[in-house]
């Protein structure tokens, strides 16, 4: 069902029950609009998305009516443009002069409307109130509370989507500031979705805190590799470096926000234990060398044991690979003749789960994996190298697997190990091959969530050093099987 | 009328003519420029001008930053001339914004311009004369010179790298004093210029090296591009200020000097006759200067004042925004002209709505005269060459950008 409205002497037809601000942007009419949210419920209180309507009263707030059918709403009369300044007035009364070293500086809401409908000089002259400012609120979150407008956004968004109401509002007029409850810390794992709602720069991550200025920063969409919830990402980096991850407005699977848990996950890619080069254990030590070297002396290694009939040949893919490297894995493990490729869900998972977005499983391509028929839980590789049926393994790494516990316990009834890894990790000292693969923020391929969803990621990063994605890596070494026709039965 | 002959200048295997290198560095040369002679004897046959050793992406740089953070990009298109190119430069892009400064700002940049403008001439004229041999005529130009780069300094903080104007206004207003300063420095650059016009105008060898040399028949200057000086000696009466005026050049009293014989040396009766008219403007504009603000009042388009970004979050949020995101001037594309020492240095200019210009353009004015050269050199002895390039005033900041 849809209704037309007219808007700005345009007669626009837009699906029904849609308030003016959300018909509008469909119209391309931006209404400034602060306390509003459009996940979170209607608070009315920053009065700056008011219109005027045709035969109403009064000028309305656009954000807490619904659009009716031959509606006639006026966005830019003189009556609108003066009620904007005079909000906008209102709220940089005791505002403070932070903005070089406030972090919101760039995507703040209050310049941008500054710029756009306001543009008067201050008529204020008395001492700005001041209140407490660098408040450490806990989980991700700092607190300064004389830049907070008192929109109440944060409150809303942990009343309403997390379900625990931890934020609220004290006191009055302009001694109104945000605080947690008896003063506890904030303790919620999707408290750093409230530094993005925050339309000005009270509330913010302590993890970006400083780092870098927003108009530096290159934005890439993605999919957080955290969970098997898939959140829509953008990484946002400069240089070569990720600074941080934000939340991408996905209705079906993650809405507005993410998890603190996946807003961090970009750390485990940024550190010096990227792998950048092959590695290769001669001797008692491994030495770096080239990737054509290493192919190698993997595939000298693995023809002499293919010779002798004694090469049992298994694969272990984390649940972290892309569906493509998973898939062009699994068909190299065909040509080395590993009977099964396990599944390795990692340490973490099973995590805790929750019925908002975090979910046990903390990898983002089970279901993707399990598509392609990777689906044996790499626990059963335990009694099958004990019992040695299995003693040759090729690892496709993710973080934190638990293959790195299991290479650990039967370092000695492996024959051969290769490893395709982008990270230093327990699997060196049990590798015979260390092969240096591209890691999430520099693959494009897909993940599938639990629902079934597929999901394209995009890289950001340039690859580091010598590294190649798994589906590279895995065409070298099958042209290379090829050339020698070496065959593992 | 010149004939010109069509010469293979790659033709190694001419046992005729000899092939002789001038430049990129070289005495003579002004900038860094090359060319390749061929020679039949003493005589030039043809020339081949290899220019861009100068080039520093001008153009491309304006991309990367602001509207704002392209002027002191234009300081150095023709490092003679600066404020001519700041003031054309923003002369475009308020075209863009569809604004006009205030009577003041006018007043104030036609006054920048016009001293630049003097400053080219001078140093065009004195190292001409010096190459020529007349050392006293070049020490004088540029001791006239240093009084207009006191000036500049004053005006600006800058002796050639000036940076004062901007985008609805100038950075600031016009020190104390400073019209006392700039009549008596005016009074002692006359006297320079009339004792260096007692030197050379009437000197036999100055006249016998410039008269005659250098020449390019009218149609073919006014076809090939040509404009200032150059085109005004070669007999056609064209100024950027007289024929499409801008700022307040059309309330001003001044001749345009046209020459008859399009030779070098009516391109250095031109120019030592143009730095006589712009003095003279220069003391029409401080005499008619109108006091008032010297920056518009739109808050989209100018700074606002640091006593606000400092006391106030508006101001300072203001002050934030037009300096981290830039201007925003509507979507479009202009070209805008003004005349600079060398003729009509254009500006075109296109926008995309952000806070970065999407193309700036620039018509380098010597640039036409540069590809003319081989035109004007065939034909004439290799000593011809110092005077005729000295004339056409090659300023490799502009002609490479």
């Amino acid at each position: 069902m849809t209704v037309k409205f007219t808007i700005d002497g345009r007669t626009v037809e837009v699906p029904e029950g849609l308030n003016i601000i959300l018909a509008a942007k469909r119209a391309g009419i931006d209404i400034p609009h602060f306390c509003y949210h459009p996940y979170l419920s209607v608070a009315g209180n920053c009065r700056m998305c008011i219109v005027e309507i045709e035969k109403m009263p009064k000028p309305c707030i656009a954000c807490g009516h619904i659009v009716q059918d031959g509606m006639v709403v006026h966005t830019n009369t003189d009556m609108v443009k003066k009620i904007r300044k005079g909000i906008m007035e209102f709220l940089l009364i005791n505002h403070p002069l932070d903005c070089p070293i406030c972090d919101q500086a760039g995507e703040c809401k209050l310049q941008e409307y500054y710029m756009l409908y306001d543009c008067e000089e201050s008529r204020f002259n008395e001492q700005k109130e001041t209140k407490e400012k660098v408040i450490d609120l806990g989980s991700m979150i700092m607190l300064d509370r004389e830049r907070c407008i008192a929109c109440t956004r944060c409150v809303r968004f942990f009343e309403e989507f997390v379900g625990d109401a931890q934020l609220t509002l004290r006191h009055r007029s302009d001694h109104a500031e945000i605080t947690t409850f008896n003063g506890k810390p904030l303790d919620s794992i999707y408290s750093s979705n409230i530094a993005d709602t925050c339309p000005v720069g009270a509330l913010t991550s302590k993890d970006f805190r400083f780092k870098c200025r927003v108009w530096f920063l290159k934005s890439d969409d993605s999919v957080c590799p955290g969970c098997a919830r898939g959140c829509n990402i953008k990484i946002q980096h400069n240089d070569g470096v990720i600074y941080r991850i934000m939340p991408r407005m996905t209705p079906d699977i993650n809405k507005f926000w993410m998890c603190d848990v996946g807003r961090l996950t970009y750390k485990r890619y940024q550190g010096n234990e990227r792998l950048t080069k092959p590695l290769v254990l001669r001797g008692q030590r491994l030495e770096v060398t080239i990737l054509e070297e290493a192919i190698e002396e993997l595939l000298e290694s693995l023809r002499k044991l293919a010779k002798d009939g004694s090469a049992n040949v298994a694969g272990v893919a984390s649940a972290e690979l892309t569906s493509e490297d998973a898939s062009a894995f699994k068909s190299f493990m065909g040509r080395v003749g590993a009977d099964k490729v396990f599944l390795d869900q990692g340490k973490d998972t099973p995590g805790f789960e929750d019925d908002i977005l975090i979910r046990a499983d903390r990898n983002p391509n089970t279901a993707g994996l399990k598509k392609l028929g990777i689906e044996q839980p790499v626990d059963e590789l335990d009694a099958l190298i004990s019992s040695g049926k299995v003693n040759v393994l090729f690892i496709a790494a993710g973080y934190r697997g638990k293959i790195e516990d299991i290479i650990k316990r039967h370092k000695d009834k492996l024959k051969l190990v290769t490893t395709f890894a982008y990270n230093e990790s327990d699997l060196l000292e049990g590798s015979d091959v260390i092969l240096p693969t591209l890691a999430w923020p520099e693959l494009k391929g897909t993940f599938t969530n639990f629902e079934r969803v597929t999901q394209e990621i995009s890289p950001a990063l340039a690859p580091k050093g010598d590294a190649l994605s798994i589906k590279d890596i895995v065409s070298q070494l099958e042209a290379q099987m090829e050339r020698k026709a070496i065959a593992v039965a | 009328m010149k004939e010109l002959k069509q010469i293979n200048t790659k033709d190694k295997l001419s046992q005729n003519h000899m092939m002789l290198n001038m430049g990129p560095a070289h005495p003579s040369m002004h900038g860094v420029i090359k060319l390749v002679l061929e020679l039949d004897g003493e005589t030039v046959i043809n020339c081949d001008a290899e220019i861009g050793y100068l080039h520093r992406a001008f153009e491309k740089e304006s991309e990367r930053g602001t509207w704002t953070q392209v002027f002191p990009y234009t300081d150095r298109l023709n490092y003679v001339s600066p404020l001519i190119n700041n003031v054309g430069y923003a002369l475009a892009v308020e075209k863009l914004f569809d604004v006009e400064v205030t009577e003041r700002c006018k007043y104030i940049r036609v006054l920048a311009s016009e001293i630049s403008r003097v400053c080219d001439h001078l140093t065009c004229v004195g190292a001409s004369a010096m190459e020529l041999g007349a050392f006293t005529a070049f020490l004088y130009m540029l001791q006239a010179r240093e009084y207009f780069y006191e000036l500049t300094e004053d005006l600006s903080g800058g002796r050639i790298t000036p940076n004062y104007v901007r985008i609805g206004g100038l950075a600031h207003d016009l020190p104390e004093n400073f019209k006392e300063k700039a009549l008596d420095n005016i009074d002692k650059v006359a006297e320079l210029i009339s004792d260096v016009d007692k030197l050379l105008t009437k000197n036999r060898i100055f006249f016998d090296r410039m008269r005659g040399t250098g020449y390019i028949p009218k149609d073919m200057a006014v076809n090939m591009g040509f404009t200032g000086p150059c085109l005004r000696a070669a007999g056609v009466s064209y100024d950027v200020r007289k024929d499409q005026p801008y700022l307040i050049y059309d309330k001003l009293d001044f001749e345009i000097p046209i020459g008859v014989n399009s030779d070098n040396y009516d391109r250095y009766l031109v120019r030592m006759e143009e730095i006589e008219q712009s003095l003279n403007i220069i003391e029409q504009v401080l005499e008619k200067m109108p006091d008032g603000p010297i920056n518009i009042d739109d808050p989209k388009i100018c700074f606002p004042p640091k006593s606000q970004v400092y006391g106030s979050i508006e101001g300072l949020m203001h002050q934030f925004k037009l300096v981290y995101e830039g201007h925003h001037p509507p979507e479009g594309e202009v070209y805008h002209a003004v005349e600079g020492g060398n003729g009509e240095l254009g500006f075109y200019i296109v926008s995309d709505g952000t806070g970065s210009p999407y193309r700036v353009r620039v018509r380098p004015p010597c640039f036409f005269m540069m590809q003319a050269i081989p035109r004007m050199l065939q034909g004439e002895m290799i000593a011809d060459i110092v005077p005729t390039f000295g004339s056409i005033n090659m300023i490799a900041g502009e002609l490479d950008r």
